[in-house]
């Protein structure tokens, strides 16, 4: 009896775990032909928060903005890499590349709290070898998390680009609040730990060094973007991450283009907060992007 | 611990395996241990609680067993004095000091007690009643005292029905931790499927339906009377299958190790009367308050006003029993009403209902006992007597409103926390429900399942489970009987 409860649990076990591998698999095939029939964008642009609110792809001819906030390089690849597959169109990506992108703050924000919301959005489109990066650190929340990744990959729908939960859009803003309290809080969120300057993220320039490696191989132009930061908010970034970012960029630059618009100077109220512009900063940084785009060939002027 | 958690998936996994693989005599001792382990994973200091109650008991039932005469009252006195003591402190006590305060402010005085901050003990209303049901079944002469302190500490502590019941009687479950039980493939299988529909309704049903209600009832001064019409219906079902679901898997849980607790929810809803009802809802605390207090205050064996107050009051405790706010009193005192109502115009109604052939239509019975519990369940769920006041005038003067816009082709549906395919989603789920249960009237559908080839069988099995994986909302929302 025990013995037959044994095989028909492992059996049903069974079952299941091969419908959801089944359906994981449907999901990443729709996953990669988003975008796949739209031959009018050939720019993606990815990366956090700061290409979200800096670049509006409505004034960038042939672009689609798809950044997500806090996103780290590891989900960034495996953006890139699930959307140019079965996608010839895209011929360049503009990839956010700040002072903060190589901060630690981003390996816990792939392994803490966020994870929640995280994981369900991009767990289903990891290739192996990131995914067994994740599962090596927090396996037991991935485990946790499963229904709340089938649930999101259920309300995807192939035709409603919105409901994948990995494709971000640009941020619309027109609000202003640049002060200093909103200066330190980012300034602790991004670089501060316990009172001492946070480390450096192995795993965000080893990603960033595989970005890159994938669109050489693939022919895929990239450029590298620092989007323009308030002067305050630059007069606090540590030393130690602009030394850090330029130094890691002198390895990056046989395979990507950096565009350094850091200290582009713009009025306060085009930015949203420190290190975050709004629609109207955006629409500055578009026009300058294009020039600067039209100068490495890569698009006409609107 | 959630029964919907991952952590009390391992936990159960791991406690019923070492549960059939230890020796019969040592498996009240796993049950008591893990039972402890999950109590102390909400608040682990409020064991100290449950202990103190369970020693007060414990050597009550001993002394009640072996005194005579005036002494055994005394004891069950003591212990009933101890239970009760614990629930007003840790439940009632701000409620009452609030409510001495806006006396004493009426007289321009201040209130000199000062507030406790003190979070209420979870299940703590359940257990002290299962544990006054052990002195007072003692006292009677109809359980005999537990000598092993061991064993009556996991009566008390019995981790399926500790936080949230069945509460159980000590003549049915205080026996079953002597018995020997082997694995029974059946009886598994069985109680697997129960803990399975019960965690499709908690996560699939009610979770969902909760999302709505909370967004709703949380600020009913932003929606118009459709929206609360629709968050009060959904309220209804969400505290059933949220409640019936945690009893599923509460004595599903139970009967895989061999264990019976009683049925706590008979189809609840496809009562004919309040009267009915509450022989289908939450039958544990009903048949409780029946035998402890009911029949004590003198039950229907009194004048016939005596009667009807007696009803009330059983009522009126029953409400403040589930919380510590006037909301709780009067949603008991409506049923009270309700009640006492029913049996005053008790031949009238019968005369009318033969002389329209209303009787012939059982589903106009259905829906007006329904609808009555709907009303009263909007006290239950609102977060204060205004609101629940706000909502009740709106629900009613909100409608021609609404039917005047609805006719001139203005929208009349608002933003209620989901989208237009989830709440179609959602009263398909409670029309499934419905139906279930209206087919359950009339065949076993275990029975009608077990006898189908195995391939259907699994091919249900998998779908029960796909569907919880998919469609559960896991937002790890507490069940609603937690908190009381």
């Amino acid at each position: 009896m025990f013995s037959k409860f044994i095989k028909k649990t492992l059996f049903i076990c069974s079952a299941v775990t091969l419908l959801l591998l089944a359906y994981l698999f449907y999901f990443r095939v729709n996953a990669k032909s988003f975008l796949a029939d739209n031959k009018d964008i050939h720019i993606l642009i990815c990366g956090d928060s700061h290409t979200k609110c800096a670049i509006n792809d409505s004034l960038l001819i042939g672009s689609k903005n798809i950044s997500v906030g806090a996103q780290s390089y590891l989900y960034t690849y495996n953006i890139i890499k699930t959307l140019t597959e079965n996608n010839p169109n895209i011929d360049t990506i503009i990839l956010g590349y700040s002072f903060h992108s190589l901060s630690d703050n981003f390996d816990d924000i792939m392994t803490g709290p966020w994870s929640k919301t995280d994981y369900p959005a991009y767990l289903p489109i990891l290739d192996a070898s990131s995914f067994n990066l994740l599962a090596r650190d927090n396996s037991i929340g991935m485990i946790k998390l499963l229904p709340n990744i089938l649930n999101t990959m259920v309300k995807a729908n192939p035709l409603k680009q919105t409901s994948y939960q990995f494709i971000g859009s640009f941020h619309h803003s027109k609000n202003s609040v640049v002060n200093d309290s909103t200066i330190k809080l980012t300034l602790i969120r991004q670089y501060i730990r316990s009172s001492k300057i946070k480390g450096f993220s192995s795993l965000q320039e080893e990603y960033l060094s595989k970005i890159c490696d994938y669109c050489n191989e693939k022919q895929i132009k990239l450029i590298l973007l620092n989007t323009p930061v308030y002067s305050d908010y630059l007069a606090v970034v540590p030393p130690s991450f602009i030394k850090k970012y330029y130094a890691v960029y002198e390895k990056l630059k046989d395979r990507a283009v950096l565009i350094d618009m850091h200290n582009m100077k713009l009025p306060k109220n085009h930015f949203g907060d420190g290190d975050h512009l709004n629609d109207y900063g955006a629409s500055i940084v578009c026009s300058r992007l294009d020039s600067a785009l039209l100068a490495q060939k890569v698009t006409p002027l609107n | 611990m959630l029964f919907n958690s991952f952590h009390f998936f391992v936990f159960f996994i791991v406690v019923t395996s070492l549960y059939f693989a230890l020796p019969y005599s040592k498996r009240w001792f796993l049950l008591l241990v893990s039972s402890c382990y999950f109590y102390m994973a909400f608040v682990p200091i409020y064991i100290l609680i449950l202990g103190f109650t369970i020693v007060i008991d414990y050597f009550a039932g001993i002394y009640i067993e072996n005194a005579q005469g005036k002494r055994r009252r005394t004891y069950l006195i003591f212990s009933l004095i101890a239970n009760i003591g614990v629930l007003a402190v840790f439940k009632y006590y701000n409620f009452l000091n609030d409510n001495l305060s806006f006396l004493l402010k009426g007289f321009a005085l201040e209130n000199p007690i000062p507030y406790l901050s003190i979070l209420l003990p979870i299940g703590l209303s359940f257990h002290t009643f299962q544990a006054m049901s052990y002195t007072i079944e003692v006292y009677r002469g109809n359980q005999k005292a537990e000598r092993n302190f061991g064993i009556y500490s996991l009566y008390v502590m019995f981790y399926p029905q500790l936080v949230a019941g069945p509460i159980e009687r000590p003549q049915n479950l205080l026996h079953q931790f002597r018995e020997k039980y082997d694995f029974d493939y059946d009886r598994v299988t069985s109680g697997l499927r129960l803990m399975a529909w019960g965690l499709f309704k908690k996560v699939v049903i009610a979770d969902r339906l909760a999302i709505v209600t909370d967004t709703v009832y949380n600020n009913p001064e932003q929606y118009n009377s459709l929206s609360l019409i629709i968050a009060t219906f959904f309220f209804s079902f969400q505290i059933f299958c949220d409640f019936s679901g945690y009893s599923d898997m509460a004595i599903g849980s139970a009967r895989i190790m061999g264990f019976k607790l009683m049925t706590n929810f008979n189809k609840p809803y496809q009562s004919k009367s309040i009267h009915e009802f509450w022989q289908r809802w939450h039958i544990s605390l009903s048949t409780w308050f029946k035998d402890y207090l009911y029949i004590t205050l003198g039950g229907n064996r009194v004048s016939i006003p005596r009667w009807y107050l007696n009803l009330f009051i059983v009522f009126l405790v029953s409400g403040l029993w589930h919380g510590a706010n006037w909301t709780f009193v009067i949603w008991g005192a409506l049923h009270g009403f309700y009640l006492v109502f029913a049996l005053v115009t008790k031949n009238y109604r019968e005369t009318l209902a033969k002389r329209l052939y209303l009787n012939k239509v059982p589903f106009l019975s259905v829906s007006i006992t329904f609808i009555l519990v709907a009303f009263a369940w909007i006290f239950f769920r609102a977060n204060s007597l205004h609101s629940a006041f706000y909502i009740i005038k709106h629900i009613f003067v909100g409608l021609p409103d609404l039917v005047h816009n609805f006719l001139n082709h203005q929208s009349i549906f608002q933003n209620i926390g989901l989208g237009s395919m989830e709440l179609i989603a959602s009263l398909l789920l409670i029309v499934f429900l419905e139906t279930v249960h209206t087919i359950q009237n009339k065949i076993n559908l275990t029975q009608y399942f077990l006898q189908k080839p195995a391939f259907v069988r699994l091919a249900l099995y998998c779908g029960v489970i796909l569907c919880i994986l998919f469609f559960g909302v896991f937002e790890n929302r507490q069940f609603i009987y937690f908190q009381f």
